[in-house]
């Protein structure tokens, strides 16, 4: 099948090492590959550093199609890494440790190390593209060069109906589009520059990449892991947990004094939205959710402006489910909320979800399955307001994301989850007040050895979501897009693996190259999650016959588009410019 | 002959030498069990049982000397104490200017004394060197004969002494009916063509406080006539009699004319002039090994228990007092010139103010006979000890400082204490930034915040206590006998309930031949503001950049009501509430007593108010007329409610929350019509919002004469008001902060009418204040920034902030009838502004802009604020208690704790207004006293910045 992958990293850890001055990066053609200690606490964090969708990976893998993230180190990566006496994480990991110094010293600005991990993407997909047969869309009018942007365009357009077509025999190229991941990447002023300077202009940034004809981005995301002070664009959600917090130890990976969608996030979402020639789509994945509503909200006001917005789907690329909606979570308090002072000064609210079992596996030793109930994950309401604006939900392969907490033993779970940061004026606001406004997970699992897991709990946890946001659309009166076959909330759900995002991965598919075993893996655990799933049990994801015995055809047809053809569409849409 | 005459000069001053030692033993042994006392006293100092300010009995030369640190008494007395080692490194810079005063006198080459220059071409020495103008002739002054690091001496310069020119002495014993006798010291002047220009002056201070009993003193000097010396040992004050002082040390073996220095202050504190040798049993000197010393014995060989010299303060005021040709006059008055400007500052800190109001014309303070009586309000600091109260502190932003806060804090109280970053959002790490904790302290809150900064960690702290704002409120009497209300709501009756009424016809009165008036129909009239500052001129191209580019623009005020004028203009969607936490910030409405209806909604009409629906031109009867400066682009404005009323800032942390909140998200501009008195916070915001590239336009201040804050502080756009007739309003503050003055006195604002029934009608009313110039300001900015977004795009932080300044400064529209001086460049003028080349923010202009915190010394500034915090904001909110007396008002009830002034804040009165404190006494106080205090208070603080 020819996969769509909404959301990974082709070439993070090699823009990142190497001599990133010298643009000498790790050869591209060569996976990166941990050593000594650093392999050594690779497979002690579950993964992260390894290589997971590298070219060479992808051009062994059925993925065909999808989003390439690019984005610039965080300052709070490397504020504090790690401290083991008589060793220096930066140095053991790939990452270039002169940028890392660069980083730490504010002697560049996000935006530079952005661009030019564009470039090395740009220069590295057109110098290998055709070995690799890669290729990225761009909508670009042609200039100089007439009809060369304008036949790319046909040919990708060729190609997707092919493969929509033909599905496993797709022999066509592998079109991916970009993604900005973070409103960090335009920033222009120095990283955490001393003299407190702010980004004012980054819609202005922004354009600059709009109008330029070399590349193109199809979305890109407000916020990121971290803390950005120079340039607060909205307010984002913990994605880092606590073992996380020990190798970066840094108290920026904590949202604590963000507020919603600024008046720079507004006027950032505006030139995103409105630019006729390349709109970019806004990607709410990372964002508080306090933001997101707000976000919601200010798109469909924008709206009501500029007619081309309401054309733009609301997309999530890479998340998870917290399996309820925010009226019962808030409404409900399902929650234990914690105000304090850190030790550097900064508000500390946390709050600490209820579990949420979301269904069960035949281990009857350890049958419970549960959701990551963390509010960087959709609420259904969120998923309703995706579908109704033809938009798009990725669901991450992250473990973490998905729900997993522990290494083994995962069914037996306390009356709580691990408790999460929010910013203190967004839970004061919203939770507090119950004022709508108009943990991404976890990348290093802790030092404890490794226990396996029985694989197919993280598979399952895959399928709870998928019939979770088909229920939750059916739900609501859902139809689906009107033109495609037998249209149904499945058409707005895809794959967004995150891999090479510094993810621990599910254990049934580790990188690019096993995404193919996803199709099984749904084919058996989409019943099981349609039987299990315990909200709205009324409406059923899948169709059965009289017995009750699951619709075979059906099943597949489900699982071809949000493994492939629901993306492809969206790719497509974008490849034409939304109809705009 | 040479050998003769040197000789009989060594004679002469050995002679006068053992003179000056019998009257130093005199003097040591009437003293003797004082002295002794102290030496026990200095022990325990040393053993950590004593402070050194406790030895001391004079308690106005210890407040003195503290005053000198500028710093919080408890900071000062640590210092002097010593027990906190540390001291400013610039007390080498201090000494070693000082070293470069001190010369040595020779006859014939060889060195009999030393000396030092206290004034160009003027220098002092022993009288028993230059005993009288005779041996001064023969005698040469030799600066720089010293040895370099390389133990070689120093090329150093000789010359003659001309006492012809200036001369004066004063012999070594007292004579009876001379008061300036007895104190041992000659003044004479230096060949008036000598090159002194790498030699240095060391004047001298005669006033008090330069050093308490115990604290220590270094000397520099020629001893014998050797190459220059310095004294570092521990040399620690013994006595101060009414002459002299007598130090404990060994090491100055009658080194005549050297110069004593007071470490802690780097001010010469005498002239030394004699040993006190040690006695045996018939009172004979003896030398160290015990045998009896002789007239000729060396001054190493004797035993020396103690010294003495002539007190500068005495020298000071023999010189003032002495006898001297008129020819001679100019060099007393250099002599004198440190000693009379430091006696001055005080007086001067009130006079400057006096007479920047006076220069910058037709002011007059109306005279408010009313007796002001005494309340609690005038108490500063307003919460009694012991309630629970937020402070709010400077600390380096670091984990380790905080850490080291919080376990001082927690030590402290007794119970966990977190200290939480006061604007989080902006807080950069390792920066000074501003945090906030909450206590119980025991003692009044300015003595503990005086208290915390003892703390290392702890650079500044306040209380976060109540502080009055600085709004105008004028009472007018109108035409026809009837009262009528400018800005809004001020008369007595109309205050009890939240409404004003219509006042045009006493505007149409007074402003008949104004400019902007005369011949004009009502509903030009009204808007006389756009055409002062000529936004009457601008386009729709104009406009059309804002437009396009909207710049968000903060109001930092007291909310937005539904007045049909403003609906629409205020950005519900984004608005900060920072007083209730509330959805939106709407004004409360709530009449009376407080509660200030509606300022929110005027200062933000000007910048927003709704264009008429219909042709006013005809319509008499309407009262509409006025409308919003950027209306015109569509502009919203994003309300930050950071006061509930505009008489009270309840608390600091509101004004930073927002401040916080609004660089953070991207605010571009912010408006704020509302003023207080300096404190380390709002010095701390301004200078942030500053940094951050964010344009601050704040109201100068109504009344008090003075640029209040934030609109004192170098980093804001501090903008005073004028009238319809292009004249200053009158009760404008001005200064030299001021940048530019836009329309403010009389401007047509929303007001809300008595209906029937007790129901609110929109109308309109002309009001007053600094408040109403502010938006003009914040309008054009945004005019301006979207304008030159492309030429501003790599303009980043301050520049921003002062390319804009540059902008309106140097476009500003002159008139003469508003003064040159006081009110900034001129009249703000939108029209050139955006459409003039001096407008625009070239590459060039960039280049030369300057940052404004050049020549502004933060740390002094914050060190002073500290100290003289309490008095300041005591004087503050009284002035403005006071005001709002005036008018009916009552005292503002939040801030009526009964709470007393620190013992420290009463002498800091005393000190500088004389009598006992005002604060504390019951007689009364008028506003205008309670005003001008407050100038001179401002002043004092301000001037530490600059110096």
């Amino acid at each position: 099948m020819a996969h769509f992958d909404f959301h990974f990293h082709l070439l993070f850890k090699h823009a990142i090492s190497g001599d990133t001055d010298a643009n000498e990066h790790t050869d591209v053609n060569q996976n990166i590959d941990v050593k000594g200690f650093a392999d050594l606490l690779d497979s002690a964090f579950g993964g992260p550093f390894e290589s997971q969708a590298s070219p060479q990976m992808v051009l062994q893998s059925p993925l065909k199609f999808g989003l390439i993230a690019i984005l610039s180190v965080e300052h709070a990566f490397v504020k504090r890494m790690m401290r083991i006496p008589g060793f220096r994480l930066e140095k053991a990991l790939p990452l270039d440790p002169k940028m890392v110094q660069q980083i730490k010293n504010s002697e560049v600005s996000y935006h530079e190390l952005f661009q030019k991990q564009v470039t090395f993407t740009r220069d590295t997909i057109q110098t290998h593209g055709k070995d690799w047969d890669m290729l990225l869309l761009n909508r670009s009018k042609d200039r100089e060069e007439p009809g060369v942007w304008e036949a790319i365009r046909k040919r990708a357009n060729a190609n997707m109906q092919d493969a929509i077509k033909q599905q496993q025999n797709y022999k066509g190229s592998r079109w991916f589009a970009l993604s900005i991941e973070g409103g960090h990447n335009l920033s222009e002023v120095p990283i955490r520059n001393q003299q407190g300077l702010i980004h004012q202009t980054p819609e202005e940034t922004l354009k600059k990449l709009q109008d330029r004809e070399d590349v193109d981005f199809m979305a890109i995301n407000l916020s990121h892991l971290s803390r950005i002070p120079e340039m607060q664009l909205s307010g984002f959600a913990q994605g880092l947990n606590m073992s996380a917090q020990k190798a970066f130890k840094s108290p920026d990976f904590h949202p604590a004094t963000e507020c919603g969608l600024t008046f720079l996030g507004k006027k950032l979402v505006r030139q995103a939205l409105t630019h006729t020639a390349k709109p970019i789509l806004i990607d709410v994945k990372h964002m508080s959710l306090y933001s997101r509503l707000q976000y919601y909200r200010y798109r469909a006001k924008l709206a009501e402006e500029h007619q081309q917005v309401a054309k733009l789907p609301v997309i999530s690329s890479h998340t998870g489910f917290t399996f309820t909606t925010y009226s019962n979570f808030i409404g409900n308090q399902q929650y234990l909320p914690q105000v304090d002072t850190d030790g550097e000064g900064l508000p500390v609210t946390t709050i600490a979800a209820q579990e949420r079992k979301i269904g069960k596996t035949d281990d009857h030793n350890n049958e419970d399955l549960f959701g990551n109930p963390w509010t960087i994950n959709l609420f259904d309401e969120e998923i309703e307001e995706i579908f109704n604006t033809n938009g798009m939900i990725g669901i991450s392969l992250d473990q973490r994301v998905l729900g997993t907490r522990k290494m083994f033993l995962d069914g037996k779970r306390k009356s709580h989850y691990e408790p999460e940061h929010l910013a203190r004026e967004e839970y004061t606001k919203l939770f507090e007040n119950g004022q709508v406004p108009g943990a991404e997970a976890v990348l290093l699992e802790g030092l404890q050895r490794v226990v396996p897991l029985p694989r197919e709990r993280h598979s399952m946890l895959l399928a709870l979501h998928l019939v979770h946001a088909v229920r939750v659309g059916l739900n609501a009166g859902i139809a689906g897009p009107a033109d495609v076959d037998d249209p149904s909330p499945w058409d707005y759900l895809c794959i967004g693996s995150d891999f090479d995002g510094l993810i621990n991965p599910i254990n049934s598919v580790k990188n690019i190259t096993q995404i193919d075993r996803l199709k099984g893996e749904l084919m058996r655990y989409l019943p099981q999650a349609d039987k299990t799933l315990p909200f709205y049990e009324h409406e059923k994801a899948l169709r059965y016959d009289r017995n009750g015995t699951v619709d075979r055809k059906y099943l597949e047809s489900v699982i071809d588009k949000v493994l492939s053809i629901n993306g492809i569409r969206l790719l497509m849409r974008f490849n034409n410019n939304w109809g705009i | 002959m040479v050998t003769d005459e040197l000789d009989h000069q060594l004679s002469i001053i050995n002679a006068l030498k053992l003179e000056a030692q019998l009257q130093a033993v005199q003097r040591y042994e009437s003293r003797l069990q004082e002295i002794e006392e102290i030496r026990r006293q200095i022990e325990l100092v040393h053993q950590g049982k004593l402070s050194l300010v406790q030895i001391d009995t004079s308690k106005a030369r210890v407040d003195q000397r503290i005053e000198r640190e500028h710093a919080p008494r408890h900071i000062a007395e640590e210092r002097i104490n010593g027990t906190n080692n540390f001291q400013d490194a610039f007390i080498i810079d201090k000494l070693a200017h000082l070293k470069n005063a001190v010369c040595r006198l020779t006859l014939n080459g060889r060195g009999l004394g030393t000396g030092f220059m206290v004034a160009e071409g003027i220098i002092i020495t022993n009288h028993h060197v230059i005993p009288d103008e005779a041996t001064a002739q023969r005698m040469e002054v030799e600066f720089g004969y010293e040895f370099d690091s390389n133990k070689i001496l120093k090329k150093a310069d000789k010359f003659s002494l001309h006492p012809q020119l200036f001369f004066c002495t004063s012999s070594i014993a007292p004579v009876a009916g001379d008061a300036t006798s007895g104190l041992d010291f000659t003044l004479v002047a230096v060949d008036p063509s000598a090159n002194l220009s790498r030699y240095t002056v060391a004047p001298l201070d005669g006033t008090l406080g330069k050093i308490v009993m115990g604290e220590l003193c270094i000397t520099i000097q020629h001893p014998a006539g050797e190459p220059k010396k310095v004294v570092l040992k521990n040399i620690s004050l013994l006595k101060l009699t009414e002459t002299h002082l007598i130090y404990e040390s060994d090491t100055l073996p009658g080194s005549l004319g050297s110069m004593v220095v007071g470490l802690g202050t780097g001010e010469i504190i005498a002239l030394h002039h004699a040993g006190v040798p040690k006695r045996n049993a018939e009172g004979r000197p003896v030398t160290k090994s015990g045998a009896v010393a002789y007239p000729g014995t060396p001054d190493e060989q004797i035993a020396w228990e103690g010294n003495e010299g002539v007190r500068v303060s005495c020298i000071i005021n023999a010189i003032e007092q002495m006898a001297l040709p008129k020819a001679m006059e100019p060099f007393r008055q250099k002599v004198l010139r440190r000693t009379n400007d430091r006696r001055q500052i005080r007086q001067e800190a009130g006079k400057m103010v006096t007479e920047s109001v006076n220069a910058a014309g037709n002011h007059k303070t109306e005279k408010q006979n009313v007796n002001m009586e005494r309340t609690a309000i005038n108490k500063s600091d307003g919460l009694q000890a012991n309630e629970l109260t937020s402070f709010i502190i400077l600390v380096k932003n670091k984990p380790e400082s905080i850490q080291q806060v919080n376990a001082f804090l927690t030590a402290r109280y007794g119970r966990p204490i977190k200290i939480q970053l006061l604007t989080p959002a902006t807080a950069i790490d390792g920066a000074d930034e501003l945090f906030e904790f909450v206590a119980s302290p025991k003692i009044s809150l300015s003595d503990e915040a005086a208290e915390l900064t003892r703390f290392t960690y702890i650079q500044a702290a306040e209380a976060d206590v109540p502080l009055a704002l600085n709004t105008y409120i004028e009472k007018r009497e109108g035409g026809a006998g009837t009262e009528s209300v400018y800005e809004s709501g001020v008369k007595d009756k109309v205050w009890e309930d939240e409404f004003a009424s219509w006042n045009e016809e006493a505007f149409q009165k007074e402003w008949a031949e104004a400019e902007f008036v005369k011949g004009r129909k009502a509903h030009e009239f009204r808007r006389w503001n756009h055409d002062a500052a000529r936004f009457d001129k601008l386009t729709d191209e104009d406009f059309s950049f804002l437009k396009e580019n909207p710049v968000f623009i903060a109001q930092l005020d007291t909310g937005f009501t539904n007045h049909f004028k403003v609906v629409g203009g205020f950005d519900q969607d984004l608005d900060v509430d920072l007083i209730d936490n509330d959805a939106d910030a709407p004004d409360e409405l709530q009449g009376g007593v407080l509660k200030f209806p509606g300022h929110g909604t005027r200062t933000g009409s000007i910048l927003i108010g709704k264009q008429p629906l219909f042709d006013l031109s005809d319509s008499a009867t309407q009262h509409d007329g006025n409308y919003g400066l950027i209306s015109k682009a569509g502009s919203r404005i994003i309300p930050f409610r950071i006061a509930e009323t505009v008489l009270l800032l309840n608390r600091q942390k509101e004004l930073a929350k927002a401040v916080d909140r609004a660089i953070a998200s991207g605010v571009q501009v912010m408006t704020m019509s509302m003023g207080t008195a300096s404190t380390i916070t709002t010095a701390r915001l301004a200078k942030k919002t500053y940094d951050a590239g964010v344009i601050w336009c704040c109201a100068a201040g109504n009344e008090v004469k003075f640029v209040v804050a934030p609109a004192v502080f170098p980093g804001t756009i501090a903008v005073a008001a004028h009238n319809p007739d292009n004249g200053p309003w009158p009760k404008s503050s001005v200064g030299d902060a001021v940048d530019i003055t836009a329309p403010g006195q009389d401007v047509y604002v929303p007001i809300f009418a008595k209906g029937p029934n007790g129901t609110r009608l929109d109308d309109f009313a002309y009001g007053s204040g600094t408040s109403y110039a502010t938006p003009h300001v914040a309008a054009a900015a945004a005019l301006w920034l979207a304008k030159y977004k492309t030429e501003l795009l790599d303009v980043k932080g301050w520049q921003r902030v002062e390319a804009f300044r540059t902008a309106i400064t140097q476009t500003a529209r002159q008139h003469d009838k508003l003064p040159k001086r006081g009110y900034g460049a001129g009249i703000l003028n939108v029209d050139a502004l955006l459409n003039s080349k001096k407008g625009r923010p070239t590459p060039e202009m960039i280049a030369g802009l300057k940052y404004a915190y050049d020549g502004w010394n933060e740390h002094h500034f914050i060190a002073s604020l500290q100290g003289w915090t309490e008095l300041f904001k005591s004087y503050w909110n009284l002035a403005h208690g006071g005001l709002r007396r005036l008018f009916g008002m009552e005292a503002m009830e939040s801030a009526a704790a009964t709470a007393t002034l620190s013992d420290f804040s009463k002498t800091q009165e005393t000190l500088l207004f004389g009598g006992g404190s005002l604060l504390e006494s019951d007689a009364a106080l008028s506003p205008d006293e309670a005003i001008s205090r407050l100038q001179v208070l401002n002043n004092l603080i301000l001037q530490n910045a600059k110096a």
